[in-house]
């Protein structure tokens, strides 16, 4: 299996231990698996748009950032693209699996953050079994949207965001 | 006085409020309110709802509107009559408990972390009431900055159902509901939504190593 499959699964086996008193350690890892499971998943394919030698492709991924693929799915979620490649007036709708996709990006990243460093923060299993779920359905609508334009264009503004949101000249 | 100012002036003149973060805290059910009304009597004066307006609640109904205004208006009626620096006396606590108990569980301070989640929190139940689910049972919110400081909306739904493929499949219909609804409403927080069980969620005491 791919890395972002095996972290899928890890955070599924995680979440399903000590199920009548799940440890908290437990459920923050699958928490943090499920994001790490589809951030791999979209920097993979990314990635993969520039470079098939597996070596180049991996450096390259190293280059995308959290806070950037975290604000480009914001925008991306609620149908906006940069100024540079906005459809004149018709403004843009983003495909239903795409705002899923972008959708569940920013909030599994929030929720990552706070299963790693929010020692206030309580997770329980049923809650954090349905966060693992919906990467699964991230996964899906990943799947069968990837090849478009859309999802080709959201990858790529993970590096060219700020560069084709400035004013066009 | 805004909303917010009213909102928190409540709260703080009942301390209700324990420690325990909004998805977390124990039900404020009429018992729990009285219970703290009855430690002191430092929320029966004029101030605590100094400033009320009616017209700021146009986010609820017209029936829940009326009767808030018209338990700030009875409650006004006798803390007016406490004099300042002179404790009320048994009657006054007698008559206005009642309605300031009443006032404090209208607030919802359960189930919202601040002024602006009860604001918002009360028109997304209004927004998703003709569709909601009715093994959603409980929502509670709070508000805030999110780990990159954009502004964010923070939507705990509690769901009646115990199975897990069950609960999956209330979660997945509720979500987009809840979505849609929060964007609608506060298009500029990005709603961060989970769901618990109400099993799970009783259990919260017991909860290990956290």
């Amino acid at each position: 299996m791919s890395l972002p499959n095996d972290l899928l699964h890890q955070a599924d086996l995680l979440t399903g231990l000590d199920p009548r008193r799940p440890k908290q350690a437990n459920l923050r890892r699958a928490t943090s698996a499920a994001y790490y499971a589809l951030f791999h998943l979209l920097t993979a394919e990314a990635a993969r748009m520039y470079a098939t030698e597996a070596g180049l492709a991996a450096r390259l991924g190293r280059s995308y950032s959290h806070g950037e693929m975290k604000k480009v799915s914001g925008m991306v979620a609620n149908d906006r693209l940069p100024k540079a490649i906005q459809p004149g007036r018709t403004g843009y709708t983003a495909p239903p699996d795409l705002k899923l996709v972008a959708t569940t990006f920013v909030t599994l990243q929030q929720t990552r953050h706070e299963a790693d460093y929010d020692i206030t923060r309580v997770f329980l299993r049923r809650e954090v079994r349905e966060f693992v779920y919906r990467t699964r359905e991230a996964f899906t609508a990943w799947d069968r949207v990837k090849k478009s334009d859309d999802a080709r264009l959201y990858l790529a503004c993970f590096l060219l965001w700020d560069r084709w949101d400035k004013d066009p000249r | 006085m805004a909303f917010p100012d009213f909102w928190n002036g409540v709260r703080a003149a009942v301390r209700v409020v324990g420690p325990e973060r909004t998805p977390e805290a124990p039900r404020l059910d009429p018992a729990a309110i009285e219970r703290a009304l009855r430690a002191g009597t430092q929320w029966l004066t004029p101030h605590t709802v100094a400033g009320f307006d009616e017209a700021d609640f146009s986010f609820l109904r017209a029936a829940e509107r009326q009767r808030l205004a018209r338990l700030v208006k009875d409650f006004r009626r006798v803390a007016s009559g406490v004099p300042p620096k002179t404790p009320a006396t048994d009657d006054q606590v007698r008559r206005a408990l009642p309605w300031f108990r009443d006032i404090v569980g209208l607030m919802g301070y359960d189930r919202h972390g601040d002024a602006e989640a009860y604001r918002i929190g009360r028109q997304i139940e209004r927004e998703i009431e003709p569709d909601r689910p009715k093994e959603l049972v409980e929502l509670r919110f709070d508000t805030g900055p999110d780990h990159t400081c954009d502004p964010g909306l923070w939507i705990w739904a509690v769901v009646a159902e115990e199975d897990d493929d069950a609960f999956l499949a209330v979660a997945s219909d509720a979500r987009p509901l809840l979505d849609r609804a929060s964007r609608a409403v506060a298009p500029e927080l990005w709603p961060y939504i989970s769901f618990r069980s109400v099993a799970d969620q009783a259990e919260l005491p017991e909860v290990e190593a956290r």
